[in-house]
C-alpha cells in the first residue's frame, strides 16, 4: 500500500481533504505505521509553525516615552507619538479592550473623523497653494511670479537632509512671497530647536490663548490672525531661547504686533476639550468665511490684497460633504444638494478657496491627533503642528513639515503631512526613514467611524 | 458597498488581516496602513464574492507592489534596525534577561519566516489567520491540490530553520558561558 504523501496528511490535519478522501486517510492512518509517525509529525511541524508565528505579533511600536525634562533637554528634530503619556490613554489600559470599546461608538468616530475632514482639509485647502497653483494660475495672470523667488533659497536651506531638491520647487510654486525675514527665519528654526518644552517657559501666553477662544465664531480669517499671533509669539521664544543658529531679531514691532492682533482677532476654536465639541464646531461652517484684511498689514504682500478680499467659496462643511462624497465617486455619487461634490467642482472650489490665501507661512495649524480605532493600538495621542514648509516628496507628493509638539521624542518617528492632487490630507509617518500614510483617517472616518481624530489646538509653545 | 457592509468586514476581518500583514511585514503601523487600504478598496467594490481571499488577496498584492520599490524595501530594514536598538532600551524596565530573550525568539521567527520562499510564506500565514484551503488558492492564484504541499513545505522549512537557529544560539550561549 502506498504511504500517503505529506501534503494530503497537511491537508487533512487542516481538515482540508474531502469527506471519502478523508476517510480513506484515516483508515490508511490507522494500519501504517509509517504513516502515523508522519502524522504525528505533521501535527508536531503545524503546531510549531504556529508558535513560532506568533513570536512575530510582538512588534513594538513606543519606546516608553521620557519625562518632560528630558524633552527639554533634547534637541533631536524627531519626535515619537507618546501613547502613554497622555490622559486620553490609561497606563495599563489593554489595547485589544480599548480598541474595541472605541469601535463600539462608531457614531462618535465618525463624528469625530468628519471634523478631521473638515478641519485638516479647511486649513490645507485655505493655506496650501501648492500642486494646484497652476489650476488658477491663468485667473491670476497678474501674479508677480517673481515675488517667491526670494523665497526659494531660505526652502532650499532648510536645514533637513534630504529635502532640498523639493524645497525649492514648492517654495517657488507658493503663489505667497514670505511675510518678512524673520517669520521664514522662525520656520527655519522650528526645525532647529525642535526641543519641546524650551520655548515653553518663553510663551506664557500662548497656552492660555485656547480656554478663551470657545466663544469665538468660527472665521477662518481670524484663524489666520491667530496663527500669526502664534507665530509671532513663537519668533519671541526662540530668542529667549536661541538654538544654534542666528536667532531673528526682536523687533519691537513684531511684539507690538502681536498684542494688537491678540487684541483684534479673538482666536478660533481653539484648545477644544472634547471631540465632540470639536466635531461640533469644525463642522459648522464659518459665518462668513470672508478673508479679512491682513492683520498687521505692515508686512502684508500686495500682489494678495486682491484675492484676499473675495469670498472663501468653501467652508469646512462644503469639504466634508464633497470628500465623503469624492470618496463614493467612483460608485456614482455626484452631488448633494446645493454642494458640487467631488470630482472637477470641488477642486475648483479648492482653488478658490486658495485664491485667497494670504499670508501663511511657518505653521499652518496646531491638531491634537489621536490615532483611535481597531486598526490601531493604544491610540496615539500628540499635538502636531502642520508647517507649509516642503521638504522632499512621498509617492509624488510634496511632504511637508509636520512637527509634535510637547510630547516625547524619540530618534526615529517624525511626522509629515501632505497634500494629495485631489485634495486628500495625509499624515505621513516617517520612522527610520520608512515612510506611512495616514489617508484614511480622512477617508474611511465617514463612512465607517473609524478614524484618527484631529483637534485643532492652540499651539503650544516649543 | 454600504457602510455597514464595510463596517461587518472590517469587524470580522481587520485583526486577523493586521497580524497577517504585521507578521507578514515586520511593522505593525505598515501592516495597518496596508489594511486600511485594503479596506477602502473593498469599499469601492460593489460585492464581493468570497470575501476573506478577496481582502487578503488584496493586502498581498498591496505589499507586493510596496515591495517591488527596493528602497522602500531598504527603508524598512533600516526600521527593523531602528525598532531592534529601541527595544534594547525600552527592555531596561522589564526584567533584562527575559526581553532578551524575546526579543532573540522574534529575531529567529523573523530570520525563519524570511527563510521560506515567499509562496509558502503567504500561504502559511494566511492558513494561521483561518482561511481555508480554497481561500488561500483563490488568493494566491494557486490550485487547490497544491496547498496542501505547500504548507508542508513550509512549515517543515519554518520549524526547521527556527530550530537550527536555535541551536545555534544554545551553542553561542553554552560558548560563552564556558569561557567563563
Amino acid at each position: 500500500m502506498e504511504h500517503i504523501d505529506e501534503g494530503t496528511i497537511h491537508a487533512w490535519l487542516d481538515e482540508a481533504l474531502p469527506p471519502d478522501e478523508g476517510a480513506r486517510v484515516e483508515q490508511h492512518v490507522r494500519a501504517c505505521a509509517d504513516c502515523a509517525a508522519a502524522v504525528a509529525e505533521a501535527r508536531g511541524l503545524i503546531a510549531a509553525s504556529s508558535r513560532i508565528l506568533s513570536a512575530l505579533d510582538d512588534v513594538p511600536r513606543d519606546v516608553v516615552p521620557r519625562r518632560v525634562d528630558e524633552v527639554r533637554a533634547d534637541t533631536a528634530p524627531s519626535v515619537r507619538p507618546a501613547v502613554r503619556d497622555t490622559p486620553a490613554t490609561p497606563v495599563g489600559a489593554a489595547p485589544v479592550r480599548r480598541r474595541r470599546s472605541w469601535w463600539q461608538r462608531p457614531q462618535f468616530a465618525a463624528a469625530a473623523g468628519i471634523a478631521f475632514v473638515a478641519v485638516a482639509l479647511s486649513v490645507v485647502w485655505q493655506r496650501s497653494p501648492q500642486r494646484t497653483v497652476s489650476d488658477f494660475a491663468g485667473t491670476r495672470a497678474s501674479e508677480p511670479a517673481m515675488a517667491p523667488a526670494a523665497a526659494a533659497p531660505e526652502a532650499a536651506s532648510a536645514p533637513v537632509g534630504g529635502a532640498a531638491p523639493n524645497a525649492a520647487p514648492s517654495a517657488a510654486l507658493d503663489a505667497v512671497p514670505p511675510r518678512d525675514a524673520a517669520v521664514t527665519r522662525e520656520s527655519k528654526e522650528t526645525e532647529v530647536s525642535a526641543g519641546a518644552g524650551a520655548a515653553e517657559q518663553a510663551r506664557p501666553g500662548g497656552r492660555a490663548d485656547g480656554p478663551r477662544a470657545k466663544a469665538a465664531p468660527q472665521n477662518d480669517a481670524l484663524a489666520d490672525a491667530n496663527t500669526r499671533t502664534r507665530r509671532a509669539g513663537d519668533v519671541a521664544g526662540n530668542v529667549a531661547t536661541p538654538p544654534a543658529a542666528v536667532p531673528p531679531a526682536p523687533t519691537q514691532e513684531s511684539v507690538e504686533r502681536t498684542d494688537m492682533v491678540r487684541r483684534a482677532a479673538a482666536p478660533p476654536a481653539a484648545a477644544p476639550t472634547s471631540s465632540a465639541t470639536v466635531a461640533t464646531k469644525a463642522v459648522a461652517p464659518p459665518p462668513a468665511a470672508r478673508a479679512l484684511p491682513v492683520v498687521g498689514g505692515a508686512t502684508a504682500p500686495v500682489a494678495d490684497s486682491a484675492p484676499a478680499k473675495r469670498q472663501l467659496a468653501i467652508t469646512p462643511d462644503a469639504i466634508t460633504r464633497s470628500e465623503k462624497a469624492r470618496v463614493q465617486g467612483e460608485r456614482g455619487v455626484q452631488s448633494q444638494s446645493g454642494v458640487v461634490a467631488g470630482g472637477a467642482g470641488a477642486e475648483a472650489r479648492a482653488s478658490e478657496a486658495r485664491r485667497d490665501l494670504s499670508t501663511v507661512e511657518g505653521i499652518v495649524g496646531c491638531y491634537r491627533l489621536d490615532r483611535r480605532g481597531p486598526a490601531l493600538d493604544a491610540g496615539v495621542a500628540a499635538v502636531i503642528a502642520l508647517l507649509r514648509e516642503g521638504q522632499g516628496t512621498f509617492d509624488g507628493d510634496t511632504l511637508r513639515v509636520a512637527r509634535l509638539v510637547g510630547v516625547a521624542p524619540s530618534s526615529t518617528t517624525e511626522w509629515r503631512w501632505t497634500l494629495s492632487a485631489r485634495g486628500d490630507v495625509s499624515l505621513v509617518r516617517v520612522q527610520g526613514a520608512a515612510y506611512a500614510r495616514f489617508p484614511l483617517a480622512l477617508r474611511v472616518a465617514a463612512q465607517t467611524g473609524e478614524t484618527s481624530v484631529a483637534t485643532r489646538v492652540t499651539c503650544p509653545g516649543r | 458597498m454600504h457602510d455597514d457592509e464595510l463596517e461587518r468586514l472590517f469587524k470580522l476581518y481587520h485583526t486577523p488581516l493586521v497580524r497577517y500583514l504585521t507578521r507578514r511585514l515586520g511593522d505593525r503601523d505598515w501592516a495597518e496602513e496596508v489594511a486600511q487600504e485594503t479596506f477602502l478598496r473593498a469599499l469601492r467594490q460593489d460585492a464581493l464574492t468570497s470575501e476573506r481571499s478577496w481582502l487578503f488577496a488584496v493586502a498581498t498584492n498591496l505589499v507586493r507592489d510596496e515591495a517591488r520599490k527596493d528602497d522602500r524595501r531598504r527603508r524598512h530594514l533600516q526600521l527593523l534596525a531602528a525598532e531592534e536598538r529601541e527595544r534594547v532600551v525600552e527592555s531596561e524596565d522589564v526584567t533584562q534577561e527575559r526581553a532578551q530573550e524575546r526579543a532573540q525568539e522574534q529575531a529567529m521567527a523573523r530570520r525563519a519566516i524570511d527563510a521560506l520562499a515567499e509562496r509558502d510564506r503567504l500561504a502559511l500565514l494566511m492558513r494561521e489567520e483561518g482561511l481555508d484551503y480554497n481561500e488561500i488558492a483563490e488568493a494566491l492564484g494557486l490550485s487547490v491540490g497544491s496547498i496542501g504541499t505547500t504548507l508542508a513545505r513550509a512549515r517543515r522549512r519554518l520549524a526547521e530553520t527556527y530550530e537550527a537557529l536555535q541551536a545555534d544560539a544554545q551553542r553561542r550561549a553554552g560558548g560563552s558561558h564556558g569561557t567563563h
